[in-house]
């Protein structure tokens, strides 16, 4: 399942993929996988990308409400 | 002394100068001056798959070599040819699945330098495998001797950077759909 939320939490501080893929510190691909809904995160790369995009993990990666 | 003495003998410095081409490698494509490769935990579990199909390819190889080596009173191509096959066998097959699981470049990895060397590499083991062809060193009596692995250094190399082109262009297409 692709990942929007997280894709438009990085559009909205008009980050690009390479930028939040370098703030993580994993290839941009890794990050194009997680939007795609390619690769689930171990929680620790959860917790690091909501750290960079000041979201919390239910906001990112909880699929409830989706 | 045989001139297979001398030739083993020869092998050993050629894998001392290999190790240290590969240490001067390893640390001159470094973006960070470091000599170890930094992977994501995305890439860390391509690579792991990478390796189990790997070992299996290497595994397979093995066991037809043996087979054949068993059923036939002549195969051609020596033992370290057909040693030598297998394992470039399973070295591609590694690679491969890396390349197109975006796992084969490190993050800290200065991939156009890497490639230079790959090619170049690639340029040398094919001077080797026609000086070996016009010396008539590379088949003797219907034969591939060992320096036929050139021949298959080259073929892993021409591959090898074929699907890294590949999959750049593929990359390359798809790379605007996911961007902000």
């Amino acid at each position: 399942m692709k990942n929007l939320r997280l894709k438009a939490a990085r559009a909205l501080l008009d980050m690009s993929q390479q930028e939040l893929a370098d703030a993580v510190h994993v290839s941009r691909q890794t990050i194009n996988a997680i939007e795609k809904g390619d690769y689930n995160p171990t929680i620790r790369l959860c917790r690091a990308i909501c750290r960079v995009l000041g979201k919390g993990l239910d906001e990112l990666f909880w699929e409830g409400d989706e | 002394m045989g001139r297979d003495f001398y030739m083993m003998l020869g092998i050993l410095p050629g894998v001392l100068v290999g190790l240290l081409i590969a240490v001067i490698i390893m640390k001159n494509t470094k973006t960070n001056g470091n000599s170890h490769s930094e992977y994501d935990e995305r890439q860390t579990a391509a690579r792991g798959q990478a390796y189990k199909y790997g070992f299996f390819t290497f595994m397979i190889g093995d066991a037809v070599y043996a087979i054949l080596a068993t059923g036939f009173e002549r195969l051609p191509l020596c033992v370290a040819s057909a040693m030598g096959l297998i394992i470039i066998l399973s070295v591609l097959v590694q690679v491969s699945y890396c390349v197109w699981h975006d796992a084969y470049f490190s993050l800290n990895e200065n991939q156009q330098r890497l490639k230079v060397i790959f090619a170049l590499t690639g340029l040398v083991n094919l001077v080797l495998s026609i000086i070996s062809i016009c010396a008539g060193e590379m088949v003797v009596d219907g034969v591939l001797q060992i320096s036929s692995l050139n021949l298959f250094c080259v073929g892993l190399f021409f591959v090898f950077l074929a699907e890294l082109a590949l999959k750049y262009r593929k990359s390359g297409a798809q790379e605007d759909e996911g961007e902000a």
